[in-house]
């Protein structure tokens, strides 16, 4: 029987890159829901929370952090950290707003993906 | 020159955005890029392989430079038509400003400022359904994060050719306005030159500004994931599929209401003096409906000229 977390997986395995991107920006949003961080380190939580799942260039973030940025989803501000210029990234109340709309169309899909796979087990 | 500034500067030769945005995105890379670096380098990796390292799983300039561009081309999109907004009012404004300042002249009106006043309204017209084209697409991925390289494509032309046939109306009201300058002893002619002078550099202006917008990239997304929006934002597409699954019906409906208009507007005492401008604005509908329809996706094309605008 399979279990809802084998499905997820399963969902995922199934992706491909193009469709995870589809999703990336959510997802760094579900990131920044935690406090404010800079792109590295996004990207760090972002490869250990998926436990290396997610196959995606590094640099990929960046442009997807500027299109949060440009649509005001999120916001950024430049912090000096053991002299280098870092620049911080902070999720803003829409941001938490277009999040949890995200969330609510991720269960949606993956209830309904779950209801198919684990009813009608091949 | 290290493997990380190799990497910058061919980054910095793919990006097509201002030098300001440029310099911010390649100060961030460059972090980014040092942290991955020093990562490595804490593992025992040698500078030189870390350096590479990070590079390597950054990814290629193409594909970094292609999501950068595709983020600057979606802004400029919403620009666009702005612009022609903009252009649009102003130019409508100066016209204004010359019909109340100029006094009531009962003649008829001659030939020539029949004909120029005719292709104004027709300019006029094709610069605000194209527009409509252009507007109706931005609006139905509003709330999209990134828009595909073939909607931007789409979005760019529609306003093209809108502000170019605003252009070629100011040309043609401009002619009827000197006319009038010219042969009409009462016209306020201080008005009437300081409306062309607004017209022509609103006009070209607009046509400037949006020429120079890079709304394309090098390297194009072909598709994104569109957002679910509310249904009003999404109107002008839907009656766009409407006219493109109907085309006959829609365009004998346009002709009509657009021959009739024209007739009633027509400066002419008699309904047969009025007969050819409603004819004329007839025919002109037809050949702009066949000449822009597939261009602006209101209906299919058998060739694929609608891609090389």
């Amino acid at each position: 029987m399979l279990d809802i977390e084998w499905v997820t997986y399963l969902v995922y395995l199934s992706m491909s890159n193009q469709q995870i991107k589809g999703h990336l920006e959510a997802m760094v949003l579900a990131i920044l829901e935690s406090g404010p961080a800079h792109g590295y380190s996004i990207i760090e939580s972002l490869r250990s929370e998926s436990n290396g799942l997610f196959d995606l260039p590094e640099g990929t973030v960046y442009p997807a952090l500027h299109r949060l940025e440009e649509n005001g989803l999120i916001k950024s501000s430049r912090e000096v950290v053991d002299g280098r210029e870092r620049r911080i990234y902070q999720l803003v109340p829409a941001g938490l707003g277009s999040l949890k709309e995200s969330r609510a169309a991720w269960q949606a899909f993956s209830s309904a993906v779950s209801r198919i796979l684990v009813v009608n087990p091949s | 020159m290290n493997t990380i500034d190799i990497y910058l500067n061919e980054l910095d030769a793919k990006l097509e955005m201002s030098q300001r945005h440029r310099r911010v995105i390649l100060n961030e890379v460059r972090e980014h890029l040092l942290d991955a670096a020093t990562r490595e380098i804490s593992l025992g990796a040698p500078a030189n392989i870390a350096e590479v390292n990070s590079v390597k799983a950054f990814g290629s300039v193409q594909q970094i430079a292609e999501g950068f561009n595709a983020c600057e081309g979606a802004k400029a999109t919403k620009q666009a038509p702005f612009i022609t907004v903009v252009s649009g009012v102003l130019v409508f404004s100066a016209c204004l400003a010359v019909a109340w300042s100029q006094p009531r002249n009962s003649s008829v009106a001659s030939l020539f400022q029949q004909v120029t006043f005719f292709i104004s309204v027709l300019a006029v017209q094709v610069a605000l359904v194209s527009g409509l084209c252009g507007a109706s697409r931005i609006c139905s991925r509003w709330k999209s994060l990134e828009s595909s390289g073939r909607d931007r494509v789409y979005v760019r032309r529609a306003m093209l050719i809108s502000l170019r046939s605003l252009a070629l109306g100011v040309v043609a009201i401009s002619s009827n306005l000197l006319f009038d300058a010219i042969h009409n002893k009462n016209s306020n002619r201080m008005v009437i030159a300081l409306s062309i002078l607004v017209m022509i550099s609103v006009a070209a202006t607009g046509l400037l500004k949006l020429s120079r917008i890079k709304i394309n990239s090098l390297f194009e997304l072909e598709e994104s994931a569109i957002t679910p929006i509310p249904r009003v934002f999404t109107l002008g597409e839907t009656i766009i599929g409407v006219i493109k699954v109907h085309p006959k019906v829609s365009l004998l409906c346009f002709a009509t209401v657009a021959g009739l208009s024209a007739m009633n507007k027509a400066e002419t005492n008699t309904l047969q003096q009025a007969l050819p401008w409603g004819i004329a604005e007839v025919i002109a509908t037809l050949l702009g409906f066949y000449l822009l329809g597939p261009v602006l996706n209101l209906r299919e094309s058998h060739t694929d000229s609608a891609e090389i605008i």
